[in-house]
């Protein structure tokens, strides 16, 4: 025996053992958790409301309003999960991690694997009952440990087993089970930005409803009925015919069955797998938004995505849109001073800009957006490269027509992110997520915010594609609900970087 | 320079780095979990081995049809709720990639374009359409290897797509009594270690070095995050996100893994 070496060759010399290229080993039978009798709840969300007051001429002859009301529940942005997760859940929305088994300490990974079925299902999604992702009552393998439960507009559920980092000291190891759920942040363009239910159109509401609440659900409706009495008003919130608010929804979903765990050692450390952190890697904030007639738009604790380490840097980009004739004086980012990319102006109405700095500290920071005058409104979307290769972009489109198509050069592996505001239409409707009109033509899939028209002014479109650009030119048009060609209807940037 | 041990007896076979003292040169033959750090060959543990590659098994995915919702309307002014509500629709299919006919569930992986799918893995879009995308999800049962799709639709109708998969199906060998511990047929190109554990007929999976084929990435690490109702995969050819994920996920950790066979 050669101190050092263990091996086995056959005759034509190949190994068929090796103690430096070791085989994967696994624990015996014996020792693979089965656990049963799993029952996994991920909770209900919170929820808001939407109500919609419309009222019109009757057409008798005394011109008595005519009204009718439909009111809806919807869902805010929300994250749930561990507090110790990297990105914090919504406050008072935690699941804290469980502990399922225990393996030896020095297992490295483990195969987990799920026979899980869905006992008790959610309320339907505007109609549809959201399925299931895996196969249900057969053994699925959660791969990393991985494993989405559920997605569908608004939300995502998902399970995530895992190791921990540090022993029990007593020669065993946790295994742990996160929860997490999550829905979509994004604003909800057909609200009254003043949320005046007093006055006809759309109005939030609720325990946790906002600006940014999706409908998920129908709840009441009443009316059409003429008010003969010539008051008006009956249907409105809080009126005397109001249909009603309450949630009668659960979207809380119930998995059962069983859980494996099976431990396992490599005893090597594992290659990166994913982006290059020396390459440009980007992700992108909520958008947000203030209503107030003032000169300076502060807002604060923006999530900024991980500082840069080492060598790289980062980039933060910032696309505005707001409401009233005044010019962008300043903008700042993390304290940083920004640089005008790209802007428009739509007359006296409203403008889109976007601006971009070299922001190399802070996981969160300020944005200050300050004008010469006083504006109705400021919309932001932030987006963060790394590893840029210049603050100039590659191309940009500032535009102020509508339904027309404009052209955008990129370059690989880019990023691109647009912004816009449009002047208003009739409309009547809630307008469901990456539906007409909308913002197209970007790389890749580019996640859509909503745009019906609005009889509001000042109503946003914000899109970034969320794959990178492959180099083509490609075909941009914020489109306007079929309305054709329409010249000086809107205020649009777009702008490609890399 | 790391000194091994290769301890052979009735009972069980290891190959390890020999313990510091003043523990016995026999502890981790005995109490292998406890050494697990230590060893690199043991009996009691199980190895897996490639039992069967299947290549190129084409499915093809039905086209969803698209539906055009009305979206919510106050009554007097639009349609009726009784039409749907929203746009697009869920068509949900399962397939049947192979039957493998083992009476047990085995261990498994269905490769696609060179990447290992996971449930909730797209194999579908369509471009400049977010809204249109096809995932599936791969499953086992005692007799067949199994894929579950799910195809979302918008207004327009998300189309058919053939799509063909690799599979590789595991063997978990047992310890046969019937095997010795050990037994060597170099000039046959023979051998069994650990009454069946690992034989030459089924090569273990072991870790990849420079010159080995690549069988597959194992993930070891998780290789899914969730944020802002969005989700983002990622595996060894990079990071793809569905809806804007705003997470903190940009790496997942992975074992390049190979039977050299």
């Amino acid at each position: 025996m050669i101190p050092g070496q263990v091996w086995g060759k056959d005759s034509s010399g190949k190994y068929f053992f090796n103690a430096d290229n070791y085989p994967l080993s696994y624990a015996n039978e014996a020792d693979v958790t089965l656990l049963s009798g799993v029952s996994i709840v991920f909770p209900d969300f919170r929820k808001g409301n939407a109500y919609q007051w419309q009222q019109w001429d009757s057409g008798d002859a005394s011109h008595n309003p005519r009204e009718s009301a439909i009111s809806l529940i919807t869902m805010p942005g929300q994250e749930w999960g561990p507090t110790t997760m990297l990105r914090p859940p919504t406050s008072g929305c935690e699941i804290p991690d469980v502990v399922i088994t225990t393996v030896p300490e020095n297992a490295d990974h483990c195969i987990y694997e799920v026979n899980l079925t869905r006992t008790v299902t959610p309320s339907q999604v505007n109609g549809n009952t959201v399925p299931v992702i895996f196969q249900e009552g057969q053994w699925v393998q959660a791969y990393g440990g991985s494993l989405l439960v559920e997605w569908s507009n608004p939300y995502t559920r998902m399970l995530q087993f895992y190791l921990a980092p540090i022993a029990n000291g007593d020669g065993t190891r946790n295994v742990l089970m996160r929860m997490i759920q999550s829905v979509v942040n994004q604003r909800q363009y057909n609200y009254r930005q003043d949320n005046d239910y007093n006055k006809t159109g759309w109005s939030w509401g609720g325990p946790y409803g906002s600006a940014f609440g999706i409908p998920v659900s129908f709840r009441a409706s009443g009316g059409p009925a003429t008010d003969v009495a010539g008051v008006g008003g009956r249907y409105k919130r809080g009126g005397a015919n109001a249909v009603a608010t309450s949630d009668n929804t659960n979207y809380s979903s119930t998995f059962t069955g069983q859980i494996r765990v099976r431990p396992g050692r490599s005893g090597i450390t594992p290659t990166s797998g994913g982006a290059d952190p020396t390459q440009p890697f980007y992700f992108v904030t909520d958008i947000d938004q203030i209503v107030a007639s003032t000169t300076t738009y502060t807002f604060s604790g923006k999530q900024f995505g991980p500082a840069p380490t080492g060598v790289q840097t980062r980039r933060m980009m910032v696309s505005l849109t707001s409401g009233g004739a005044n010019n962008i004086s300043s903008v700042t980012i993390g304290g940083v001073a920004a640089t005008l990319v790209a802007t428009v102006k739509l007359t006296t109405v409203a403008t889109s800009a976007i601006y971009i700095a070299n922001v190399p500290t802070g996981d969160t920071g300020n944005v200050v957006v300050t004008f010469s005058g006083n504006q109705a409104y400021c919309n932001i979307q932030l987006c963060a490269g790394y590893n840029m290769a210049s603050s100039t972009p590659d191309a940009i489109i500032q535009n102020t027509t509508s339904g027309q198509n404009q052209s955008l050069a990129t370059v690989a592996s880019g990023w691109t992110m647009a912004i816009g505001v449009h002047q208003p239409f009739i409309w009547d409707n809630i307008i469901f997520a990456n539906q007409d009109p909308q913002l197209y033509g970007f790389s890749g899939m580019g996640n859509m915010s909503t745009f019906p028209a609005s009889t509001t002014a000042g109503a946003t479109i914000a899109s970034t594609a969320n794959q990178n650009t492959d180099g083509s030119t490609l075909t941009v048009q914020l489109r306007n609900n079929g309305s054709g060609v329409v010249a000086n209807s809107c205020a649009w940037v777009a702008a490609s970087f890399h | 320079m790391t000194e091994f041990i290769s301890w052979i007896r009735q009972d069980k076979m290891a190959v390890y780095e020999v313990p510091a003292n003043p523990l016995d040169r026999l502890t981790p033959m005995d109490n292998p979990k406890a050494f697990w750090d230590k060893i690199r060959f043991h009996s009691d543990f199980q190895y897996l081995s490639k039992q069967t590659r299947y290549n190129g098994i084409s499915v093809t995915h039905a086209a969803i049809a698209g539906v055009t919702g009305t979206g919510y309307i106050a009554p007097g002014t639009g349609s009726s709720l009784s039409a749907p509500v929203a746009n697009g629709q869920f068509g949900v299919a399962t397939h049947t990639l192979v039957t493998h006919g083992l009476g047990y569930v085995p261990l498994f992986q269905i490769i696609w374009n060179g990447n290992i799918i996971s449930p909730g893995t797209v194999i579908q879009t369509v471009a400049n359409d977010k809204s249109r995308v096809r995932i599936v999800s791969p499953y086992a049962t005692t007799s067949i290897i199994g894929l579950k799709s799910i195809g979302i639709s918008s207004t327009l109708a998300l189309p058919s797509t053939s799509v063909a998969y690799d599979v590789i199906v595991f063997r978990e060998p047992a310890v046969d009594p019937s095997l010795p511990m050990v037994r060597l047929s170099p000039s046959a190109g023979k051998f069994v270690l650990g009454k069946g554990r690992i034989t030459s007929d089924n090569l273990p999976l072991r870790r990849w070095v420079s010159g080995d084929p690549i069988l597959f990435y194992q993930p070891v690490e998780r290789t899914t995050d969730i944020r802002n109702g969005a989700f983002r995969n990622i595996n060894q050819a990079g990071a793809a996100d569905y809806g804007t994920y705003t997470g903190a996920f940009f790496t997942t950790g992975l074992i390049r893994v190979t039977d050299d066979g």
